[in-house]
């Protein structure tokens, strides 16, 4: 569906930031990083910003490369109580906190093509967590597109609004950053059957188990589940935490 | 009018009938809520902004000028399942009228590289099958 609308979004981002295809290419970059990690991810092979360049253009200022991939798939989840949770045979996950926010139904009428509900979102989950952005130790953020990704870094805090371009661009995101982001290769890179948001819980959470094999970054204990859903209108935030975080 | 791109005729919603009949005379009209004294678009039942019913909804002519808020080349249109493949790479743009409503429109008769925030443009119009004509936009200076 909707490219056309991200692409307004990413070329209003640049008018007003100063934001790069670079930037955006960066994101593309990293994350193909952690898919090389994951065997499971569809796309596998090294990127370079040259690459995400080069990729053909799509709507402007959004290449092939800045786009997620077309997919099948499925995942699951079990919730149940903490109580229960503890009695079963997998390590268990908590729910720290989460919040959703949604605004509009279309491009045109999104108040700033800049802002996105998950400044809402993300601030409800982490106040009902008791925690903040600095507290996170990976990140899952829907990346449908680059620039969403990017959106999110700065609508949830890790960045302030309109330097999530500068701040993905020394690969803080990828293997060994500051910032693990999408660990499994995103939408971008790892899987996107449509309802992405799936990946983002599963990731999370055998990242916050120990579970995730050659991508597994050390020691995670907090982890945020941040999903996009129609044209930057729909945010869900969630923070989830290791038995120690409670 | 050239750059034709090929596209569904947009059909006529329960709200949008004024503004398309002044499309014939190549007035662009944006609803006005005079409760709130806002300009409202596109053209709806009851304000979405202070929630006046259709009673205190009217007409006014617009100016026709306003400049791109952000504008998208679509170089493959086919990709994401649109009807308008056939004239790429074109531009879709939100443009910003002067009375204070934001549309989504084309930007033709420029390079569409050349189209970017900020730019002023103007109205134009291209004829559809019924006598309806559809508004688009051009650079003013073009």
């Amino acid at each position: 569906m909707p490219m056309g609308p991200y692409a307004l979004a990413a070329a209003r981002h640049m008018h007003e930031f100063g934001t790069t295809s670079e930037h955006l290419a960066q994101i593309a970059v990293s994350t193909r990083q952690w898919a090389t990690l994951n065997p499971r991810a569809r796309y596998r092979t090294p990127l370079t910003i040259d690459d995400v360049l080069a990729s053909p253009m799509q709507a402007s200022p959004l290449h092939l490369l800045d786009c997620c991939l077309v997919t099948d798939g499925a995942g699951a989840f079990v919730m149940t109580s903490a109580a229960r949770a503890r009695t079963l045979r997998q390590p268990p996950v908590y729910v720290l906190g989460a919040a959703t926010c949604t605004d509009h139904m279309m491009i045109t009428q999104m108040p700033d093509l800049t802002v996105t509900p998950g400044v809402r979102s993300g601030a409800n989950a982490f106040a009902a967590a008791g925690i903040g952005p600095a507290d996170v130790d990976v990140l899952m953020g829907y990346d449908s597109f680059t620039i969403t990704a990017l959106l999110h870094l700065e609508d949830l805090g890790f960045c302030a609004k309109g330097e999530g371009g500068p701040f993905a661009a020394d690969g803080k995101l990828g293997p060994g950053g500051v910032l693990p982001m999408n660990t499994n290769g995103g939408g971008l890179s790892f899987t996107h059957p449509g309802m992405y948001g799936m990946f983002l819980i599963t990731e999370a959470v055998q990242q916050l188990r120990g579970q995730s094999g050659d991508r597994q970054v050390a020691d995670a204990s907090i982890a945020v589940a941040h999903g996009s859903g129609m044209v930057l209108s729909c945010m869900s935030t969630a923070v989830l935490g290791t038995e120690a975080t409670l | 009018m050239a750059d034709a791109i090929r596209m569904m005729e947009p059909p006529i919603g329960p709200e949008s009938g004024p503004f398309w009949e002044a499309t014939r005379e190549g007035r662009l009209l944006v609803q006005w809520c005079t409760a709130c004294d806002r300009g409202i678009f596109y053209p709806r039942s009851f304000c979405p902004f202070c929630g006046a019913d259709g009673s205190a909804l009217t007409w006014r002519e617009a100016s026709g000028r306003g400049s791109v808020h952000a504008a998208t080349v679509e170089h493959n249109p086919a990709a994401t399942g649109t009807t308008f493949s056939g004239g790429e790479p074109y531009v879709v743009a939100l443009v910003d009228l002067e009375e204070g409503v934001r549309m989504m429109t084309n930007v033709i008769g420029c390079p569409p590289e050349r189209v970017h925030a900020g730019m002023a443009v103007t109205v134009t119009w291209e004829p559809l099958s019924d006598g309806r004509q559809l508004p688009q936009f051009t650079p003013e200076s073009a």
